[in-house]
């Protein structure tokens, strides 16, 4: 009686939707009650998935209950033979039905909505597989693999590396690989605010697994908005239509030294520009082909309107910088090369890195503004705020560095033809593909000093003690060669020199005075930075001794506990370790990340305490005397200028 | 003195003070020597006599400006930094009857 009823039904539902998508309750337990509920977990599921995706089916899927442990495998659901297998462990719960489903501590929040989450999952999966593309794909991966038989395993065209090798409808899309991790290896390096670390094992399971969450949850359009938008638009699909969530723009700055709080948050309608920010080569290895970063020009909050003039707001820009993070006192060139150095994403102020660059390191900025749109703005921001709550990722000086990574932010957020498929080594080398694909516009830069003035140019110093040393060997027909000769005799020698300024007249004097004022000034940064080479040295000579004879040193401990926190805080999530939830934080997760960074806060502020009374007592008096020279240089100018 | 700091600048040469790799330690040894060894140019000095009145928020402007303000002065006005720019322009807004020009903005910015 059953199965006749069940082939009459089977057969009705054949002829009036002969190419709809469909569900067959196959073999499992034959209990009414069970077979009833499941039929409902069915509709559930099949209401849920998308129509694009379902019309790609030509064939019902079946859908047993058997176990799976037998196979050695303990998962809930598996795709085998075509046929949709989920475990006997699930059958109690549909037995009991969605109003008395059992709760749990996982993602999914119920059993039984794990369950139905399963059934998509591996319905995705069966999606994939069917290896299906719409007509443009379709050619490209055609046109490609016949362009890889006959060039015979050859290099690739760029526009070709995605499409020669594609199997899969969607796992193995540039795009969906981009965003969801996969960028250089066969894990993902989205690792954090994950709702299932089983995502990250594989591109192949991160599409079902961030499918369950886009069909199910209402607030994945806020937690991970970057594949929401890819999802909605590849599928055309949008699940909860009624969805009213704001996606949160907020990040954590480095300060883990500070009073105040250290969340941040970015409002893209209060953004001017975002420009490519491209640091020239400096003098250590890592520097030698210079460095690339993002720079935000966001406007001043006084400021009424978002314009040009935005571009004087050096306190409110934020510079977006990946760098490799060192857990010890040394660098260890060949973890450098290996990747066992851990690669973040860092959100920097712009005063900060132009005092790094140009004053301490002799480098110039270039801030090359890139032509975006209003949302190409603020998809950039919402990759980067995302990167900056997930991303870990792996420093390889010659294949994952610096503009690797700033490269594929722009591939996870700007969609322009051709990004894609670009590839570089090199800061410059990402530049001039940027140049090429006019991304980047560099008229502002072709004149240098309307560049500075414009506020495109930040000039490496180099440039100004030049020309301050230029004023004075005029004025004071100075014989050294360049103001590196004329630094490095001691301050107090110079300030003789500097004593006949009185005797100028006019302008001269004016000019005399702001020269010295400059060059005392970068005499300063360099002392400076001797002195904390040296203290570095030092410190580090100190802990191999220590290593050697197994001792702890105090010096030690503070490393430990700093690389603790500073850690935490180049890794933002784990101020949310513990916490339920996924992806973005919501707004109820403030609380608990402002009590952790704040009591952090406290503990670094303490160490840093012990650590200033360390240094201060490690710096010798000849340089303490040095730096007193160098100030009663500058004390000296300005009092003259005063006087005048 | 110049042996000491040969030394050093071998020694710096071969530490890597590279700011690509965030090294906890050497920022933690390195941010102190910078709260211990101020720029001399981060304070302010005499008492000037201007006519400009600024603000507390102002100050802190002219304060980062100053370098940029003796560039302006070295270079005869031709290099405007834009920090000087933005000290400028929050002068100006605070006092719309300011007559001076920017040079001589520049100067009494140095001279604060």
């Amino acid at each position: 009686m059953k199965k006749t009823g069940f082939v009459i039904a089977a057969i009705l539902t054949m002829s009036c939707h002969a190419q709809a998508f469909q569900y067959v309750l196959g073999k499992g337990p034959s209990d009414k009650e069970f077979r009833k509920n499941a039929q409902i977990l069915l509709q559930q599921a099949e209401a849920l998935l998308p129509a694009s995706i379902k019309q790609s089916f030509k064939k019902p899927v079946e859908v047993r209950f058997e176990s799976l442990k037998e196979h050695g495998d303990h998962a809930l659901g598996k795709l085998a033979w075509g046929s949709i297998r989920i475990d006997l462990k699930a059958v109690p719960e549909i037995l009991r039905g969605e109003s008395k489903a059992t709760a749990i501590n996982r993602t999914h929040k119920t059993f039984y909505r794990e369950i139905l989450a399963t059934v998509v999952h591996e319905t995705i999966h069966a999606y994939d597989r069917l290896n299906t593309h719409d007509a443009e794909e379709a050619r490209m991966i055609r046109q490609c693999k016949d362009d890889k038989e006959r060039d015979n395993g050859q290099r690739t065209s760029p526009e070709c590396r995605a499409y020669e090798n594609m199997y899969r409808s969607y796992s193995q899309n540039p795009y969906f690989t981009m965003i969801a991790g996969f960028v250089d290896s066969d894990e993902s390096w989205m690792k954090h605010r994950s709702p299932d670390i089983y995502e990250l094992t594989s591109a192949y399971e991160s599409f079902p697994v961030n499918m369950e969450y886009f069909l199910m949850d209402p607030d994945y359009a806020c937690r991970r908005p970057s594949l929401y938008h890819l999802f909605r638009t590849k599928f055309n699909h949008t699940p909860f239509p009624n969805s009213r969530c704001q996606v949160p723009l907020n990040y954590v700055i480095p300060d883990f030294k500070g009073k105040n709080s250290p969340l941040r948050s970015i409002d893209p309608n209060r953004i001017y520009q975002i420009h490519y920010l491209l640091a020239g080569e400096g003098d250590a290895m890592m520097s030698g082909w210079g460095h690339s970063m993002f720079r935000i020009i966001m406007c001043a909050p006084e400021r009424k309107s978002v314009g040009p003039d935005c571009l004087k707001d050096l306190n409110d820009h934020i510079v977006l910088s990946y760098r490799a993070f060192v857990n010890s006192i040394q660098i260890n060139t060949l973890k450098g090369l290996t990747g066992d150095y851990p690669s973040r994403l860092f959100l920097v102020p712009m005063n900060q890195v132009i005092e790094e660059y140009t004053k301490t390191e002799l480098r110039d900025l270039s801030s090359i503004p890139m032509n975006l749109t209003r949302d190409e703005i603020r998809q950039f921001v919402i990759r980067t705020i995302e990167t900056h709550w997930s991303y870990d990722g792996k420093y390889y000086f010659t294949s994952n560095n610096c503009a690797v990574e700033s490269l594929n932010l722009m591939k996870g957020s700007i969609f322009r033809p051709g990004l894609i498929d670009v590839s570089i080594k090199t800061p410059m080398g990402l530049e001039k593909e940027l140049r090429r694909l006019k991304i980047t516009d560099n008229r502002m830069l072709s004149n240098r000093l309307q560049a500075i003035n414009n506020g495109y140019l930040f000039d490496s110093y180099r440039d100004r003690y030049e020309m301050s040393f230029n004023v004075l060997r005029q004025s004071l027909k100075l014989g050294h060669k360049d103001f590196l000769e004329f630094l490095k005799i001691p301050a107090a020698q110079r300030a003789q020199t500097y004593a006949r300024i009185s005797s100028l007249d006019g302008k001269a004097r004016t000019k005399a005075a702001a020269a010295i004022v400059l060059l005392e000034n970068g005499a300063h940064r360099f002392l400076k930075a001797d002195i904390k080479a040296q203290l570095t040295a030092q410190v580090m000579a100190e802990e191999k001794k220590a290593a050697k004879k197994g001792i702890t040193t105090r010096q030690k401990e503070i490393v430990t506990a700093l690389t603790e926190i500073s850690d935490m805080f180049s890794q933002p999530a784990a101020f949310l370790k513990g916490a339920s939830g996924y992806g973005l934080p919501t707004e109820r997760d403030w609380e608990q990340i402002q009590a952790v960074s704040s009591t952090k806060q406290t503990q670094g502020s303490d160490i840093y305490a012990e650590v200033e009374k360390n240094v201060e007592s490690l710096i010798n008096s000849a340089q303490m005397k040095e730096i007193e020279a160098i100030n009663a240089n500058v004390q000296f100018a300005l009092k003259f200028m005063r006087s005048l | 003195m110049k042996k000491s700091l040969i030394i050093a600048l071998l020694l710096s040469a071969t530490v890597a003070q590279a700011t690509e790799i965030s090294q906890v330690y050497s920022a933690s040894v390195t941010s102190t020597v910078d709260s211990i060894l101020a720029i001399p140019l981060m304070t302010t000095g005499g008492v000037v006599a201007t006519s400009a009145s600024i603000s507390g928020e102002t100050l802190k402007l002219v304060l980062e400006a100053k370098e940029d303000a003796a560039t302006m002065i070295a270079s005869d006005g031709a290099i405007r930094g834009i920090s000087l720019q933005k000290a400028l322009e929050a002068i100006r807004a605070e006092n719309p009857k300011l007559q001076a020009s920017d040079l001589e903005i520049a100067e009494g910015i140095l001279k604060m």
